[in-house]
């Protein structure tokens, strides 16, 4: 009786082996050093580290620096960002990445309430608007309409956010969305992106019609355009590879319109409010009105009321073109890109029906530019 | 420099590792001491003046000492007096300040030094070699490069393991270039280690940091969770450095000698001893227990011993009276189990797996008083501050899996051996890329010693 033959296995050398390995990381190692460096991460949103100059060998910033800039411009550090938030999502810790999983959506974790900061700023809103109408619009986070989804211990914290919602609903000012909103909410967020759709745009247009005296219009009388391939902010910090995307929906009014924005860097004018070629970007949500500005004064000759002075973060965006179908001048404050902003003069103007504020229930509660006078 | 960090695995390692192993004989020990010197003193270069100053004691000293007659003892004593300067300015000064200032009153103004990486290890390990000349188990290294190398050798530089100078002489005289199957092994090893810190240790690290010693929001489960986390947090960390130490010794071409052996398993706090920081347990049973008497002298002195070492060994790990209490604590319980459990019939007959459970419980407990939280975690694990708020019972769930996955490597007794590593390792190593280009690196536990 004879051994069957052993089958021979090909094995690579550990020559070929151990040289390959080290080869390998020596060229991350160097394409890293020798990368320019200073750019910006279009899919993180922030500026890459600048390569280390004036190296001071005698303290550990320059050790912290190197490996500061290692660190940004590694080759394909998107891929390995990738691979360890999956690994992060897939065993569970997914909290660190300040993104929660939950049932299809990536949400941003819960509001800290900080309930006299809330009521501060209530009252300066009130103090601003003196005797013009005002009301305000804070949507439920995503988070929160959908933490019956949630593990017991997750969903307990937003119990931080009821004590926010608790104080606004108290204000007579606030409005309340329609129930739809409540009822629906993966139609009003995006899954992968901290703000509401159009869905949950036209839902606060609606209860606004109400508050300010205007007649809402069915959405079918907007111009609507639909751009595949979101991946929103809340998808970037999660580090996520890109399998979820969502699609940009946005809504305007099909007549004569111009929008002039007002940034740090100067003035510029556009007679659109959607901007198609934002789309196809990293920050997708500025085809909204091209982005945050300063200010932006939307002006259509042919709409019926005065003046709204509305005080915003980004939430607004995808609002402000279904209003702007019922005000002639519609100026918009975003104190956070003005730096002070904030003005009494502007918000007491002849002209003005209204004031409205929006903002998402984190920049109301934590953001203390929202409430900084102009200078 | 850190090997958990990207200048070190994409810069340092690959050039000293290949640039060895293609070096002549003659150049390898004056490269190796270059790369050992460069590595110590990235960052912060002053310090290399520190690790100069051990190096030319230790190494001058044992020279004169060659030369016999009666100053032998004397230079003995000058050398490890001067070895043990710095450590004691370094490590202890603020120390000894804050307790004479709250003893007497006294107000004493001095700012506290930075500690330097490494300073204990490479103090004790300079000390080793003295006391190994002085008692003529080996021959002074004439060579200062050679003698620098023992001492500065990069991969156990910073946080060990100790290596007496016996264990390393052959090798140090025979300029060893690894074979390329050496290197494959010990880069596998490497890998491994690394694996434990960035991927394991440094995420239990973050979940018992967000804590930041607020154990009554932690609660009795978060409290208890977060010392389990704790414990294995130390272990990976160090057990994984020690891991990469050798690998990279291996890959150099130096065996160097185990540090840990699956403490976690231990049966009995005199075993956990025994696999756990073994060389530092061999330094102080050979320089300290065994010549202070060791076992051969009556009961109370060899408790009074075990006493003595325990102290010194909590005070290696930190200046702080809480590292002493931590040390006399575990000298207490070794004493105690010497004279009532070990070799008792009652004791052999509980089942393994409740000496072991028991064992842990003490381990974890003591890590407790190693960490300075103490009192408060303690309440908090009796249950004062209840079980817990949403947060730190998500926090607990979301790190459950990881918890779970070491326990089971930490306590199974045989785990199915990955086949070969040799496909393993580079997948760990791109798990740590990715965590090191997405968190960037923490710094090891134990380079605070």
């Amino acid at each position: 009786m004879t051994d069957a033959p052993k089958s021979k296995k090909r094995k690579i050398p550990d020559s070929a082996a151990v040289i390959a390995g080290l080869v390998i990381l020596l060229v991350l190692g160097l394409a890293a050093v020798f990368s320019p460096g200073g750019t910006f991460s279009d899919w993180e949103r922030r500026e890459l580290a600048d390569r280390p100059a004036d190296p001071d060998l005698t303290e550990w910033k320059t050790d912290k620096a190197v490996e500061g800039f290692l660190k940004d411009h590694v080759p394909g550090r998107q891929i390995l960002v990738a691979v360890d938030s999956a690994a992060q999502f897939l065993t569970g810790r997914g909290s660190r990445l300040n993104t929660w999983y939950v049932g299809g959506a990536i949400v941003e974790p819960p509001v800290p309430a900080d309930t006299r900061s809330l009521e501060t700023k209530l009252r300066r809103f009130e103090k601003l608007a003196g005797d013009v109408p005002w009301a305000l619009v804070t949507p439920k986070t995503h988070g929160w309409l959908i933490r019956d989804r949630m593990i017991p211990s997750m969903a307990a914290q937003y119990d931080t956010e009821a004590e926010a919602y608790a104080i606004l609903e108290k204000s007579g000012n606030t409005v309340s969305m329609p129930e739809a909103f409540d009822a629906n909410p993966d139609t009003m967020y995006y899954r992968t992106d901290h703000h509401w759709t159009l869905q949950g745009a036209y839902q606060a247009y609606l209860a606004l019609g109400e508050r300010l005296g205007y007649e809402p219009l069915p959405l079918e009388d907007f111009r609507v355009t639909e751009y595949e391939g979101f991946m929103g902010t809340t998808l970037s910090r999660s580090g996520l590879p890109p399998f979820w995307k969502d699609t940009l929906v946005c809504a305007e009014p099909d007549s004569p319109v111009t929008l002039t924005m007002n940034d740090r860097d100067g003035e510029t004018a556009a007679d659109r409010l959607i901007f198609p070629e934002d789309a196809a970007t990293y920050d997708g949500y500025a085809v909204y009105l091209h982005g945050n500005h300063g200010t932006l004064t939307i002006e259509r000759p042919d709409a019926p009321e005065g003046t709204l002075v509305v005080f915003k973060d980004s939430f607004a965006n995808c609002l402000l073109p279904l209003l702007s179908r019922h005000y002639r001048r519609i100026i918009a404050v975003d104190a956070r890109y003005g730096g002070g902003f904030f003005s009494e003069a502007l918000a007491r103007s002849d002209d003005t029906k209204a004031i409205l504020y929006v903002y998402s229930l984190d920049s109301l509660v934590n953001d203390s530019e929202i409430t900084k006078r102009a200078k | 420099m850190v090997f958990s960090s990207l200048t070190f695995l994409l810069l340092f390692m690959p050039c000293v590792l290949l640039g060895y192993r293609l070096m002549p004989e003659k150049a390898r020990m004056p490269f190796l001491f270059g790369a050992s010197l460069l590595f110590y003193g990235w960052g912060s270069p002053a310090w290399l003046l520190l690790l100069g100053w051990c190096m030319l004691v230790s190494w001058g000293g044992t020279l004169l000492m060659t030369r016999g007659g009666k100053r032998r003892k004397w230079l003995l004593i000058l050398m490890i007096v001067l070895d043990l300067a710095p450590l004691f300015w370094f490590k202890y000064a603020g120390f000894f300040r804050d307790t004479v200032s709250s003893l007497f009153g006294w107000e004493i103004r001095f700012a506290a030094p930075i500690l330097p990486a490494g300073i204990s290890f490479f103090t004790f390990q300079a000390i080793s070699y003295i006391l190994d000349v002085w008692r003529r188990d080996a021959e002074p290294q004439r060579s200062p490069v050679v003698f620098g190398v023992y001492l500065s050798l990069f991969p156990q530089l910073v946080a060990g393991p100790i290596v007496r100078y016996t264990d390393l002489a052959a090798q140090l005289r025979a300029h060893p270039r690894p074979s390329w199957e050496q290197m494959r092994r010990g880069l596998c090893r490497f890998c491994i280690g690394l694996g434990k810190k960035v991927l394991l240790a440094d995420a239990l690290g973050r979940f018992w940091g967000q804590m930041n010693g607020d154990f009554a929001a932690a609660g009795a489960l978060g409290s208890w969770l977060g010392l389990l986390a704790f414990s294995f947090q130390i272990y990976f960390d160090f057990s994984g450095y020690s891991d990469m130490a050798l690998g990279l010794g291996e890959a150099l071409g130096f065996i160097m000698p185990e540090n840990f052996d699956h403490p976690y398993r231990a049966a009995s706090l005199t075993e956990f001893w025994r696999r756990w920081h073994m060389s530092l347990t061999t330094w102080f049973r050979e320089y300290v227990y065994i010549p202070l008497g060791g076992n051969r002298c009556k009961p109370w002195r060899r408790d009074l011993n075990v006493l003595i070492v325990w102290a010194l060994t909590g005070l290696w790990h930190g200046a702080g009276w809480h590292f002493v209490l931590w040390g006399l604590y575990f000298a207490v319980l070794l004493i105690l189990e010497k004279r009532f459990v070990l070799e008792k019939s009652w004791a052999a007959r509980i089942p393994a797996w409740i000496r072991q459970g028991v064992s842990f419980l003490l381990v974890m407990a003591g890590w407790g008083l190693f960490s300075g939280f103490g009192t408060s975690l303690l309440g908090a694990m009796t249950g004062q501050s209840g079980w817990g708020g949403a947060a730190a019972q998500t926090a607990c769930l979301a790190h459950a899996p990881l918890l779970l996955f070491c326990a089971v490597i930490s306590f199974t007794p045989r785990l199915p051996k990955v086949r070969s590593w040799r496909f393993a390792a580079p997948v760990l190593m791109l798990l740590c890329l990715a965590a090191l280009a997405a968190q960037g690196y923490a710094p090891f536990v134990y380079f605070q010693f």
